[in-house]
């Protein structure tokens, strides 16, 4: 069976849900983005990345990821820098080269800086997906899963297909 | 519409309505139109594929023929009636091969691609194992097997993938266009593709309205809520929990939307475009090599000789401000730095010398250039040689290095100066052309430069026409055909820029260049110019500069006007990021409307 690993880009995510109004993804980002990985694998790492300092813009975000098997990881940040991007391509580049390196990575952000990523991850014959926030996907970060044959998907299109599909029936409605 | 005489016709009367009779693509769907006839008065059938555009799905045209019972006879055409209608869209050229996979999977077809007939067809399911048996049949085994596994391609599950999936659209839009699109910017301070989603959304409402009756409901609810979830972005308003950080990264977009800037690498500039531009710079130079005594200081020819030897600075760079209405042209850079290696060529310590001197005793005004040993070494001898003559130089308070070596060389000096020169194989070269730190005023003073004069960029004026369809630049119109009125105008730009980097502005030539050339001709009809004495064989130099000047900014004139007009007439290149599943409605618009026509009449509407 393929493995498949998440990379969730925190505050990247957390922040443009909250300017889209996307509460309801936010409280259950985590059962979203597990219901939806498992259909590629068994899925192996669940990783967020945020700065230490970063509080996120719903109370229960975080529970939701962590009663969800996610690891929250708080990276030290200086001032006027956050090091996340690199903490996340480091951490992917570390996996590419472990044994157990996922066949799939999910990466859960909008930022085109992962787009050097992206080029790494297909160098080493693994397969990826983005998973971005509608309104904040870069136009760069796309065109670079065109060219390297990946899907882009926008979380909220998932949330919604996950509910129509009849799973999740308890997700609350999202609010504009 | 015309009607091959072999197509199948059925008539059939209904009741209070003449004849209906459907145009088929294919004889088997005529089994299938019988179902639609479910006896209600008002049942119509379209089919797109027999149109010239398969994707004109806005309208079909259903004629009515009197069939005679006698077979061979024509059709008597009776009655044609327009009807605007959801459409069934079956056939598409293969370059659409991912739109018909879109409308495949909103539809619960299969796409099935004929790449001899250059187009793909979209079949039910049981059309597409008809197909497969009569490939088997006609002994094409492999097709008809490739055939059969389609349908598990396109089911429940390929949809839902599609449906989350984001892709960008590519579209190409007049410059003015997105002038335009760039002034409601400035007046919303919404960011551009919050503008571009409110012009697009009604578009794709428009072709989903056209097919939502052909989906299913759960599929139709989906699409409508994409196209809801995308028209939704709004311009970002700073809220209390946002730290300065991340208001700035949205404020970024807004403020680099309000801004159209494009540029051209070396690479792409032309010939004629580097050429003129070097030669302009070259020829400033030369004239700014003009002494107070009607000579030069440094033999014209030297100063040519490393004009020459330097790569072109030429560049193309425009930045358009709709808010202010203005355009700046930048046509090169000022900055040059590189590595020069002597031999033993006389000619090329006599460039060096030409360089040193220059560096030291700064003649050419807003010429600025520095070298550098590449050895320790070789700095060190610059160094020395620099500082000769320079203890002497007294004055009240400490002077700068480099006003001391402004001093002239005495004859011992500049003899010592030469021979350290000599010794000095390489050298670093920076030069910056011009660097006007200062204006020389005609009584002597100075005074900074005014904060509008910047030395590598010309500044227009720019707005659109009434009709929004091309630029006026400096109120001149600019669209494909040349402008004289614009060459003239950018030729004055040029020479009152020029003016201020000239040595003395207030005695900036502006001679008449065909009478000079006139004067120039007949002072050599009389004499070649080493016959002539040297008081008229300078004058004449300094004649042949000035015109030579002249020429070079009417040439770089024309070249401008070119680049403008190219730049100003052209397109831009804009990126839409949309789900994929929304991107073949939005084509559907654009096979029939200009994209240009639907921005600017959804601006002018008010968005």
């Amino acid at each position: 069976m393929d493995t498949v690993g998440i990379y969730v880009d925190g505050m990247n995510i957390d922040l443009g849900l909250s300017h889209a109004g996307e509460s309801g993804i936010q409280l259950n980002i985590g059962s979203i983005l597990n219901e939806y990985a498992e259909q590629f694998g068994s899925i192996i790492d669940r990783i967020v990345h945020i700065d230490e300092t970063y509080d996120w813009r719903i109370e229960g975000t975080e529970t939701d990821l962590v009663d969800n098997g996610f690891d929250v990881i708080r990276d030290e940040r200086f001032p006027y820098k956050s090091l996340t991007d690199f903490r996340i391509g480091c951490q992917i580049i570390d996996r590419l080269h472990a044994e157990d390196c996922p066949d799939m990575f999910i990466l859960v952000t909008g930022d085109k800086d992962f787009l050097v990523v992206l080029e790494y991850i297909d160098q080493h014959d693994r397969r990826a997906m983005i998973i971005g926030e509608s309104n904040s996907l870069a136009a760069p970060l796309l065109q670079k899963c065109q060219e390297l044959e990946f899907d882009c998907h926008s979380i909220q299109l998932i949330s919604e297909s996950i509910k129509s599909s009849g799973v999740l029936t308890q997700l609350p409605t999202t609010q504009r | 519409m015309s009607i091959p005489p072999e197509i199948l016709y059925k008539h059939s009367y209904l009741s209070g309505h003449s004849v209906l009779v459907f145009c088929q693509w294919e004889l088997r769907l005529f089994d299938d139109l019988e179902q639609l006839f479910d006896g209600s008065d008002n049942v119509v059938w379209q089919d797109a594929s027999r149109f010239h555009d398969p994707l004109r799905v806005t309208r079909v045209r259903i004629h009515a023929f009197l069939l005679s019972r006698d077979s061979g006879t024509t059709p008597t055409l009776m009655w044609f009636r327009d009807y605007a209608l959801g459409v069934m869209l079956r056939e598409f050229p293969i370059s659409q091969r991912a739109d018909a996979k879109v409308f495949a999977l909103l539809q619960n077809l299969i796409p099935v691609e004929e790449p001899d007939e250059d187009r793909v067809l979209l079949l039910t399911k049981d059309e597409v194992m008809e197909k497969a048996a009569r490939l088997r049949n006609t002994g094409h085994d492999q097709e008809a097997y490739k055939l059969t596994t389609l349908p598990d391609s396109y089911n429940e599950e390929a949809f839902r993938s599609l449906f989350s999936q984001m892709s960008t659209k590519t579209v190409n839009i007049r410059t003015p266009t997105m002038y335009r699109i760039l002034m409601e910017v400035a007046d919303t301070s919404e960011p551009r593709d919050v503008i571009l989603r409110k012009i697009l959304a009604p578009q794709i409402d428009e072709s989903f309205d056209q097919i939502r009756a052909d989906i299913d409901i759960e599929k139709a609810r989906l699409i409508h809520f994409s196209i809801d979830n995308w028209k939704a972005k709004k311009k970002p308003e700073r809220t209390e929990e946002m730290d300065d950080a991340e208001w700035k990264s949205h404020y970024q977009e807004i403020v680099r939307d309000r801004k159209l800037e494009f540029s051209r690498r070396r690479e792409e500039l032309s010939e004629d475009f580097r050429m003129n531009v070097k030669s302009y710079l070259k020829n400033l130079v030369l004239l700014n090599n003009i002494n107070d005594n009607g000579g030069f200081f440094y033999p014209p020819e030297i100063v040519e000789k490393f004009w020459d030897l330097i790569s072109d600075n030429a560049a193309l760079e425009v930045v358009i401000y709709p808010s202010s209405e203005m355009l700046t042209l930048l046509f090169y850079y000022n900055h040059r730095a590189f590595e020069l290696v002597f031999e033993e060529d006389p000619d090329d310590f006599e460039l060096l010398e030409f360089l040193g001197l220059e560096m030291r005793n700064r003649r050419i005004q807003n010429l600025d250039i520095s070298l550098r040993g590449l050895s320790p070494k070789g700095q060190r001898i610059l160094d020395d040689i620099l500082d000769i003559d320079t203890s002497d130089v007294t004055g009240g308070g400490l002077i700068p290095t480099q006003f001391k070596r402004m001093h002239e060389l005495s004859e011992e000096g500049l003899g010592r100066f030469r021979d350290g020169l000599y010794t000095i194989k390489d050298v670093m070269v920076e030069m910056n052309f011009p660097m006007v730190r200062l204006l020389v005023n005609e009584d002597g003073s100075s005074s900074n430069p005014p904060d509008q004069i910047r030395f590598n960029r010309i500044e227009f004026s720019l707005s659109l026409s009434e009709d929004q369809s091309i630029f006026l630049l400096d109120g001149i119109p600019i669209d494909s055909h040349p402008s004289d009125d614009l060459v003239f105008h950018i030729q004055k730009k040029l020479l009152e820029f020029s003016r201020f980097i000239y040595r003395k502005p207030w005695t900036f030539p502006l001679p008449d260049p065909v009478k000079l050339k006139e004067e120039i001709d007949s002072t050599l009809d009389e004499s070649t110019l080493d016959n002539l004495d040297e008081d008229r064989r300078k004058e004449v130099a300094c004649k042949m500069t000035i015109l030579g000047f002249h020429n070079s900014v009417m040439q770089l004139s024309r070249t401008l006007e070119v680049a403008l007009r190219r730049e100003l007439t052209g397109t831009q290149e804009l990126t839409i990021v949309m789900p994929m599943v929304l991107t073949p409605l939005l084509n559907m618009q654009l096979t029939e409307r200009d994209i240009d026509e639907i921005i600017l009449k959804s601006l002018e509407e008010g968005g």
